[in-house]
């Protein structure tokens, strides 16, 4: 999201800021609303109408969904083939970030490379940005659980043969694979309208603290990208057009200039791709380009990427507090546990800034924009 | 990384590594990476599993990964695959637990 704020007019307010995220959203394992508990009825026309349910309720605004990939809802989603374990564990985590690598940034753009496509996402320098991560919870989790175990027995059932039973499968068009497609799809709606609601919450944070209206300090959504999905996208292969079932696993979208899914307004320039890295160091906002739709389905990295496993971070950071020395680099960070701080702790991950050199300089997206850290919750 | 595993990684550019298609591999394996990066790879089996996703049915193009490639469930995290809707197929390892 971005705002009408430049980081001057924010100044010591972003403790309070982060502070009040940090009441409105709930974070951390297995985080719920005491607030908004869902009926089965009501969950079903979540992972059918994703974002779209989110803005009928009230959360934001119709508007919005236009900078959501595929406005924020798959339409072949089908709720009925989320399973009941599924249901519930979603039922109370609906508008919670969760855990792990989930978290939501205050930031401030530190530098533009790409003046022409920075006009077009409406970002200028020091301004002051808000970047949301998480996902479809536990009812997502409990989606891919299942469909593991069923496609095991797919993967005999159709004769394919498996260099590891971890790659489970079924031909897309057969029952299995439709029936994960469409409970897929169903989930994904559900992180969809995660999502919204708690740009919502973001907004009325703002408003509480700045005691005006969240219209006049311009916080709209840049875009809302996916980054764990399989789409069902057509594409040029040895020169024709063919439909294809694109996986992408901790990968983002990264439609070129012109493309029809990219909104209006970023046509020209292409699809906004946004890169977080971790707490300490810095995001990227980049664009999709034509060299993505030729080389790799276009696609471009979502992350920094781990070099050190949760395990290994937290011996690490054993008796030292992270929070403090982020907060010695000018990063005030609220968690929900000691513990993720400790496994999520910005030496845990690669330097974002020499991933993302990689995909520009490859060519497959481009820099648009740099954004440090001001504040974080985490879960 | 492994030696084994350096040896089958082949540099096209500064910026993208090849695994060539061997034994039940369909098509290519594609990492975008540079060396430095490749470094922080380390004994991640990542790039195995690179080689493991090229064997699936109906793969066309290469079985590819982005910089921040590290090892996941089947498939690694930072990968893309693309099946045809007709002769391939569909996996839920290849998106992962936390779905969108």
């Amino acid at each position: 999201m971005r705002s009408v704020l430049s980081v001057r007019e924010v100044g010591v307010k972003v403790r309070d800021i982060i502070d009040r995220l940090f009441i409105n959203i709930p974070s951390g394992v297995g985080s719920r609303r005491k607030d908004l508990k869902l009926g089965r009825r009501d969950l079903e026309k979540v992972l059918a109408k994703g974002a779209q349910w989110a803005v009928e309720q009230g959360y934001g605004t119709e508007n919005d969904t236009r900078f959501i990939e595929d406005n924020g809802r798959m339409s072949f989603a089908d709720p009925e083939n989320v399973s009941e374990k599924a249901y519930e564990r979603g039922k109370d985590q609906l508008g919670t970030l969760g855990s792990g690598n989930h978290f939501v940034e205050v930031g401030r753009i530190e530098e533009i490379y790409d003046e022409e496509a920075a006009e077009a996402f409406g970002l200028f320098r020091d301004q002051v940005t808000v970047m949301v991560h998480t996902g479809s919870r536990g009812l997502g989790y409990q989606v891919c659980d299942d469909y593991i175990r069923q496609m095991m027995k797919a993967s005999e059932k159709y004769g394919i043969a498996l260099p590891d039973r971890q790659l489970c499968c079924a031909p897309f068009g057969s029952p299995e694979g439709q029936r994960y497609f469409s409970a897929m799809a169903a989930a994904a709606n559900y992180a969809f309208a995660n999502r919204q609601m708690i740009t919502h919450w973001v907004r009325e944070t703002f408003e509480q603290v700045f005691r005006t209206g969240a219209g006049r300090l311009g916080l709209s959504l840049v875009y809302d990208v996916c980054h764990n999905i399989a789409k069902l996208e057509r594409h040029v292969v040895k020169g024709r057009q063919s439909q294809l079932c694109v996986h992408r696993k901790g990968a983002t979208r990264s439609f070129a200039p012109g493309n029809a899914e990219v909104p209006e307004g970023y046509r020209k320039v292409g699809q906004p791709v946004l890169i977080p890295g971790d707490m300490g160091r810095a995001s990227y906002v980049l664009c999709g380009t034509g060299r993505a739709m030729k080389e790799t389905f276009g696609s471009t990295c979502h992350g920094a990427g781990r070099v050190m496993s949760r395990g290994e971070a937290l011996r690490r950071t054993k008796g030292r507090s992270v929070q403090k020395e982020l907060e010695e680099s000018n990063v005030y960070v609220r968690a929900a546990s000691r513990g993720t701080l400790g496994e999520e702790m910005p030496e845990a991950y690669k330097d974002v800034s020499k991933v993302v050199q990689v995909v520009h300089a490859a060519g497959i997206s481009r820099l648009v924009a740099k954004i440090v850290p001001l504040g974080a919750i985490k879960g | 990384m492994e030696e084994g595993l350096k040896i089958s990684l082949k540099k096209i550019d500064e910026n993208r590594y090849v695994v060539e298609k061997h034994g039940a591999m369909r098509v290519d394996g594609v990492v975008y990476i540079n060396e430095d990066l490749l470094r922080d790879l380390g004994k991640d089996e990542s790039i195995r599993q690179v080689e493991n996703v090229a064997c699936l049915p109906g793969i066309v193009g290469a079985s590819m990964a982005m910089p921040d490639i590290h090892w996941g469930y089947g498939f690694p995290i930072g990968g893309v695959a693309a099946f045809g809707a007709e002769e391939g197929i569909i996996s839920p390892g290849g998106v992962g637990y936390d779905i969108n």
